[in-house]
């Protein structure tokens, strides 16, 4: 290699170390038998796990994001599949900007957006609560599950419906039959990714909260606690284990139907 | 009598500032294999999908089996479209792909399975019912399409140029497999292309298109041996036009006054003839000219010119010979019937070139 390629690789290593460095000492001060969270380590220890598996309010936070979350995939999917066909469509008049003006809601800051709905729902009297972060979620997420879905339309020969149709089948069941096959490995993607999204949301979450806390809110409002700073790490280890599982298995299954590679 | 499978009735299709199809009227009989030939955007795909319900006309009525159609949606027609991308379901199997049209038909299991089986013993894919279609190749992919159409037994099946994705050996396969499908089956095909030599060879009649109108319906036979019009005959094989006026007639021929080429006698029935002194022209297929000393008949026309190119073909030549007075070399080609068969020089050697009087066209000039 030439002095020009160690450095490039140098520089690769370095940014890579910067990107991930943060969340590897996150979980190795999970696994640190210390209150402190400080070098020297003490020990290997689990206990910060079971510490919080014990501590009263997760679970009850856990339930209410488990709640949002799965609520939130299926409308944020249903409303993104049903747009994602409408804008299918190379005859949609106006397309390039209701694609656009879809999708912005991924661009506005979320504490703008989260200000916005807060207005919106003093003003139309909703009383703060699950029901309120769901569907904050759901404008957030929205935009997600129409990105995800629209290759997958575009992806498939208008002919399949117009055969189905041939064949004797109406619309409905011609959707049923055809369209949601195909479709069906962006759906599963579709809700993967916008539940994840939903899981680890903070900002328009902790605008819209009621008395209910979510994990995220609970995580926050754990740390004012010193002594349960290492619980939280804890926590926080489960949270990332568990939404990489999530976004690669979405990204699996949104590979394994595309059209490039049909099944 | 009796009534016309399929009727159309004044159809004229716009969209947007487009005449697709502009006003046509023709029938098709029961068990026909009526193919619409023309060049692409010509109007035969818009026609075909207005048959299929695939596209409404904008004016018009479609009546298939008495009943009018033209505003039916797909699914309440008794066509069945063989689409030219085959759209083929990639998520079921060859066996299902079948299958998909016979839910909403009034059969027991029992008739559907075996409907099934019969589709696939008769495009020869038997054993391959469980396979998924990208396991298939570009043919037997369009055998399924075709089976997966005929299996709810349409009154009409549609065919989108079903050949033209296919290498020439396997085309010219189908097209024999295709004519003698039609045969057994008996179900009425309309079948588009804009292959003249497909159509020729597989249909019962052919409809010629030209920018959304019918220029003439007829016979393979006929299309390629009396058309119509210069715009058929032009777009039919290959054709040699000598521009003239009709002098009048001598018994059974016109004589035609082709200026410097001189006089052109061309056998054609009076009562069906222009008017005296009409500008005319007198086409002649390639293959009907002769080349020699003396023509086989004397009932022929002469010309001598002088030959300016000739191309070697195998079965057959082609020679061009520029005649004073015609602006285009006329084309003539000669079967190769032996080898090493004696060929006028080429360069500017003059020949003389025949043809006999019944093998003209005389045509008016639009």
């Amino acid at each position: 290699m030439s002095r020009k390629s160690y450095l490039w690789a140098g520089y690769t290593v370095l940014y890579i170390a910067a990107l991930y460095a943060p969340v590897a000492f996150l979980v190795i001060f999970a696994f640190n038998d210390s209150t402190a969270i400080a070098f020297p380590l003490s020990g290997f220890t689990t206990r910060w796990f079971s510490v919080m598996a014990n501590s009263p309010g997760l679970i009850d936070a856990l339930v209410n994001s488990l709640k949002v979350s799965s609520s939130v995939a299926v409308i944020s999917t249903v409303l993104g599949t049903v747009a994602a066909k409408a804008l299918s469509r190379a005859a949609l008049p106006g397309r390039p900007a209701l694609l656009g003006m879809l999708t912005l809601p991924l661009l506005i800051p979320g504490i703008v957006m989260g200000i916005a709905l807060l207005i919106v729902a003093g003003a139309i009297g909703l009383r703060l609560s699950l029901f309120t972060i769901a569907i904050a979620h759901v404008v957030y997420t929205t935009p997600f599950a129409i990105l995800i879905m629209l290759p997958r339309f575009e992806g498939f020969d208008r002919n399949l419906e117009e055969a189905s149709r041939d064949l004797g089948e109406g619309l409905f069941f011609t959707f049923i039959r055809v369209v949601l096959p195909l479709a069906a490995p962006g759906i599963v993607s579709s809700l993967l990714l916008t539940f994840t999204v939903s899981l680890d949301e903070f900002v328009l979450t902790f605008f819209l909260a009621g008395n209910e806390t979510t994990l995220p809110l609970y995580i926050w409002s754990q740390l004012r606690f010193p002594g349960k700073l290492p619980g939280v790490l804890a926590l926080s280890v489960c949270i990332l284990c568990f939404s990489f599982f999530l976004v690669t298995l979405a990204e699996w299954v949104r590979r394994l139907g595309s059209p490039a590679n049909p099944q | 009598m009796t009534t016309p499978l399929v009727s159309i009735r004044n159809v004229s299709k716009v969209f947007g500032s487009f005449h697709a199809t502009k006003n046509i009227s023709f029938d098709i009989e029961a068990g026909e294999f009526f193919s619409l030939l023309g060049p692409s955007g010509c109007g035969k795909t818009t026609l075909l999908r207005m048959l299929g319900g695939f596209d409404m006309p904008t004016s018009g009525e479609i009546f298939i089996d008495g009943k009018p159609c033209a505003q039916l949606p797909p699914n309440r027609r008794p066509t069945n479209m063989v689409f030219q991308s085959y759209a083929i379901f990639p998520h079921l199997t060859v066996a299902e792909n079948i299958a998909y049209g016979l839910r909403t038909m009034a059969m027991s299991r029992e008739e559907k399975a075996r409907v099934v089986e019969e589709s696939l013993a008769m495009i020869q894919l038997g054993p391959l019912g469980h396979r998924k279609p990208h396991e298939l190749s570009g043919g037997q992919r369009q055998r399924v399409a075709l089976a997966r159409a005929l299996a709810r037994k349409p009154r009409v099946l549609l065919l989108d140029e079903p050949l033209s994705a296919l290498d020439k050996q396997l085309r010219e396969d189908m097209q024999l497999e295709l004519r003698e499908l039609q045969r057994k089956v008996g179900i009425t095909f309309v079948f588009v292309t804009h292959d003249q030599e497909e159509a020729l060879a597989l249909s019962d009649r052919i409809a010629i298109l030209s920018k959304g109108e019918v220029m003439q319906i007829d016979t393979p036979a006929r299309i390629y041996e009396q058309p119509a019009s210069r715009e058929v005959a032009a777009f039919i094989g290959s054709m040699n036009f000598f521009p003239g006026t009709l002098l009048g007639f001598d018994g059974v021929n016109a004589v035609v006054d082709a200026g410097r080429a001189g006089q052109i006698f061309v056998r054609h029935d009076p009562a069906t003839a222009p008017n005296k002194g009409d500008a005319v022209v007198v086409a002649v297929r390639p293959e009907k000219i002769e080349t020699g000393t003396e023509p086989a008949s004397p009932a022929a026309n002469r010309l001598s010119g002088t030959l300016v190119a000739k191309s070697y073909l195998g079965d057959r030549n082609h020679l061009f010979v520029r005649v004073d007075g015609i602006d285009k070399p006329v084309a003539l080609s000669s079967r190769n019937a032996g080898r090493g068969a004696a060929e006028p020089e080429s360069g500017s050697a003059t020949i003389s070139i025949f043809w006999t009087h019944e093998n003209g066209i005389l045509l008016p000039v639009a």
